[in-house]
């Protein structure tokens, strides 16, 4: 990607008619559209400075493990969010899709089926419900994605009730669903944690040097340039809801190894708001085409160490609620501050 | 109420009124008078800031440098609704009314006669239909604005802001829809707003609408006035020499050359018989390996749909061969693999992801060629990018600034850069040069000339007829979706384009304007 100092391109351009910033150096990264994901990782580090400082509780490795294996879920689930959002649309279907996939996984473990096999068929179920029931009506079809992933979310979760007979499984002997979502490398590094900064890697470079990266990027910074550039938009736009639907798919298992049993209700509307959140939180904006995978990376962990820092004072989870929706509202303020300064010196 | 504003007779002063967009600087110290009871037509060609000084004058942007006095009084930080309150109303180049809402609704404008607090519908319906009546025009209250034809809108958007007796109104190419009758009705209003004193900015693309309408005209030219003359004093030919400037004028002029090409052994790249679609009847076109044929027409003729139609946008019938072979145009890709590209009219919102890199946007067109295994070669992508930006004079501080930042002008390079990066025979450009200042214009005529010597067959679809006389070989003019006539490009006038242009047969309601 870097290419500014291709001598070749040098040669080919003349001096620069408009005076925005040319990119690279500190003024960028305060003023481009990676300030936000800068902040966020000042404020990240400002807040781990602290709670290293003032909580000896923090820094035990046993609640390092633990915010890593609690980051693991929301952090593999924004990789799909992330996709999602970069075209323009959003899903909101991943919750649904996450309790029917976990459902699916303890019926074919509890038959019989070997728990890799079983692995493998719930996330291409996952895959299979976002590209064929999300990702055809939105993109092929053309329905709004507000509308098309509002209603499989409430036909899934219904769903899942349904085919569980409103059940959990106890699926405590399962080993593989327990690796992923419970234990740890060398009992400090979660499985569920690598799984998802593997996940976060592998969609970073999908997302930077396939031709389908770059179409979700052209397809949500101008859906009508891109079909008549030759994007494959009616092909784009079902992937991405794949992929979110295999994310959501294998992180059913996950939850089913951290909480030790198949709930039906496992994916309920507050983690996938709590995903929302966290991605647009670093600059991956709402109406497409701008953002990146890192900085969803970056949004989630800050979250998860935030809510860390006040379980470990004593406040509860109904604070940490009310904590996630001021910052985002402050976030997302600054950041159109931000876009009115620039738009004023341009 | 005298005072350095002018004052007295002066109604709308605008001074040293500047206003710059990223990459372009759209109005430089621009200066304009309205009196009151006067047309000012307001002159320039496309781009030159005509609509973004109407847009300061009323409210809809804060000028960067400059003042603008209404009245005697400043109000150069007032906002749209401001500006409406003291008198000041625009009526802008896009259409602009409610299409969800009813004429009756749309015409009383969010204050309709209420009781109780309640809206009274049938007052307002009542009320409404006798100032349609006292306007005018045959439109029933209670239809649904967006089942009109687009005429008939945009007279009801006219209707709208006259009734409210405005001190000061701002026309933005109100015609450009409309048929003639309708047309000489919205005269008629200008002239009775002007006899009651009211103060009259007037923009149109018919040069001479500005002889029969305003008495004086302030001309611009990228973004700032060269002069202001009283109407009667000058002729067309002084008023386009302003307009493009003294040296400029060289830049719509005809090479020689072009007139002593033997195109007709050149094999024929495009042949479009019989097609046919909800905005096009039986179109047929030929283009030869080399040859540029201009299309040119009113608004809502078709030339946009043409464009977009051969681009694989639209459902249609009928045969388009390309080289000989007959292709199916069925989306944008197809044309693609048939070697037909389009440069889209409206480069924002069709050409180019703005968000995106220069290099990015360059390379789009051609993804999926230079890829293997879905996987994006980069160093070809460099190699090729950095070729075409090369070859166009792409300007930019480097190729990774976003397509956004970069002028009008190398924003349409690139718009026609991504295409030579594919195996092209057939160039379909839309509006080539809208938006683009005068030297990238000079620049995108030599490249569309270099194109189809190149042997590529070239269709430049615009409205500016100085465009379509500078380039075409050929020029085929549209109406109503049908092809009305044909000339060679050396005969071709102004005169004789338009004349082809307007004979078309009477009005289709349901042929909206060109999109």
């Amino acid at each position: 990607m870097s290419s500014s100092d291709d001598p070749t391109v040098r040669t080919a351009t003349v001096p620069f008619v408009a005076d925005r910033l040319t990119p690279g150096g500190w003024r960028s990264r305060l003023t481009g559209t990676s300030a936000p994901a800068y902040a966020v990782a000042a404020l990240l580090v400002l807040v781990v400075l602290v709670e290293l400082l003032t909580e000896p509780n923090f820094s035990s490795s046993s609640n390092i493990t633990n915010l890593l294996r609690t980051g693991a879920v929301p952090m593999l689930l924004c990789v799909g969010m992330t996709m999602v959002i970069l075209t323009g649309g959003i899903d909101l279907s991943m919750g649904g899709i996450l309790s029917v996939c976990g459902i699916a996984y303890a019926k074919l473990v509890m038959s019989g089926v070997p728990s890799e096999v079983a692995l493998l068929v719930t996330v291409l179920l996952g895959a299979a419900i976002g590209f064929l029931v999300n990702g055809v009506l939105i993109g092929r079809v053309g329905l709004s994605f507000f509308v098309v992933t509002l209603a499989s979310a409430s036909l899934l979760s219904g769903f899942a009730l349904l085919w569980s007979g409103n059940r959990q499984y106890d699926l405590s002997w399962d080993s593989l669903a327990r690796t992923l979502g419970n234990d740890a490398l060398a009992g400090v590094l979660p499985y569920g944690a690598l799984l998802a900064v593997l996940a976060v890697v592998v969609a970073g470079v999908v997302l930077t040097y396939t031709v389908f990266g770059r179409s979700v990027y052209a397809i949500g910074g101008n859906p009508e340039a891109a079909q008549l550039s030759g994007v494959r938009s009616e092909w784009v736009v079902p992937a991405v809801y794949g992929v979110s639907g295999a994310c959501a798919g294998l992180a059913g298992v996950m939850m089913i190894g951290r909480q030790t049993i198949a709930d039906p209700t496992a994916g309920n509307n507050t983690i996938v708001l709590y995903v929302v959140a966290a991605t647009l939180l670093a600059g991956v904006s709402i109406t497409g085409g701008s953002g990146s995978v890192y900085a969803a990376l970056i949004g989630t962990a800050f979250l998860q160490v935030l809510a860390n820092a006040l379980a470990l004072r004593g406040f509860n989870n109904s604070w940490q609620m009310v904590v996630t929706g001021a910052i985002l509202l402050v976030a997302v303020y600054l950041d159109r501050v931000r876009q009115r300064l620039l738009a004023r010196r341009a | 109420m005298t005072s350095t504003s002018g004052g007295g007779d002066v109604l709308l002063r605008m001074a040293g009124v500047s206003k710059r967009f990223p990459g372009v600087q759209a109005l430089d110290g621009v200066h304009l008078d309205v009196r009151r009871g006067e047309v000012v037509g307001l002159v320039g060609e496309n781009g030159s800031g005509k609509s973004t000084l109407l847009k300061i004058a009323a409210g809809r942007y804060a000028a960067d440098a400059g003042e603008v006095w209404f009245d005697g009084r400043s109000v150069s930080h007032a906002s749209p609704a401001a500006a409406l309150d003291l008198g000041i109303a625009l009526i802008a180049q896009e259409v602009q009314v409610q299409p969800r809402l009813t004429v009756a609704e749309n015409l009383l404008d969010g204050r309709p006669p209420r009781r109780l607090g309640l809206v009274d519908w049938r007052r307002a319906n009542r009320q409404a239909e006798h100032e349609l009546a006292e306007l005018e025009l045959p439109l029933s209250p209670t239809m649904l604005v967006g089942d009109l034809p687009l005429h008939q809108q945009q007279m009801l958007a006219i209707a709208r802001v006259v009734r409210r007796r405005p001190r000061l109104i701002l026309f933005d190419e109100p015609t450009s829809s409309l048929t003639g009758d309708e047309a000489g009705h919205v005269y008629a209003m200008i002239r009775s707003l002007a006899q009651r004193g009211a103060g009259v900015v007037y923009i149109t693309h018919r040069l001479r609408e500005y002889f029969d309408l305003t008495d004086r005209v302030t001309v611009l030219r990228d973004g700032r006035d060269v002069g202001t003359r009283e109407t009667a004093t000058v002729d067309e030919v002084e008023l386009v020499r302003m307009m493009v400037g003294r040296q400029q004028v060289a830049i719509f002029e005809r090479p020689a050359a072009k007139d002593t090409e033997d195109l007709t052994d050149a094999p024929t790249a495009l042949e479009v018989s019989g097609l046919s679609s909800s905005r096009l009847a039986d179109v047929d076109l030929r283009v030869r390996a080399g040859e540029i044929v201009g299309i040119a027409g009113q608004a809502g003729a078709g030339r946009t749909s043409l464009a977009e139609t051969l681009f694989g946008r639209w459902p249609h019938t009928g045969t388009v061969k390309v080289a000989g072979q007959p292709v199916a145009l069925g989306s944008p890709r197809a044309a693609m693999g048939a070697g037909v590209a389009l440069v889209p009219e409206d480069r924002k919102r069709a050409g180019l992801v703005l968000s995106m890199s220069v290099r990015e946007n360059l390379a789009m067109a051609s993804w999926s060629h230079r890829a293997r295994w879905g996987i994006r070669r980069p160093a070809p992508e460099l190699a090729d990018t950095a070729r075409i930006a090369r070859e166009l004079s792409i300007k930019a501080a480097s190729l990774d600034v976003a397509a956004g930042t970069l002028s009008g002008g190398n924003q349409q390079k690139i718009a026609i850069g991504k295409w030579l990066l594919n195996d092209l025979r057939v160039l379909v450009l839309d509006e080539p040069t809208r938006g683009v200042d005068v030297g990238a214009k000079a620049e995108i005529y030599a490249l569309v000339e270099a194109l189809a010597h190149r042997g590529l067959a070239v269709v430049v679809v615009s409205s500016e007829l100085l465009e379509v006389l500078r380039l075409a070989h050929r020029v085929v003019v549209m109406a109503k979706g049908r092809v009305v006539g044909e000339e060679q490009g050396a005969a071709a006038t102004e005169e004789s384009i338009t004349r082809l242009a307007f004979t078309a047969p009477g009005p289709e309601q349901q042929m909206e304007a060109a999109r």
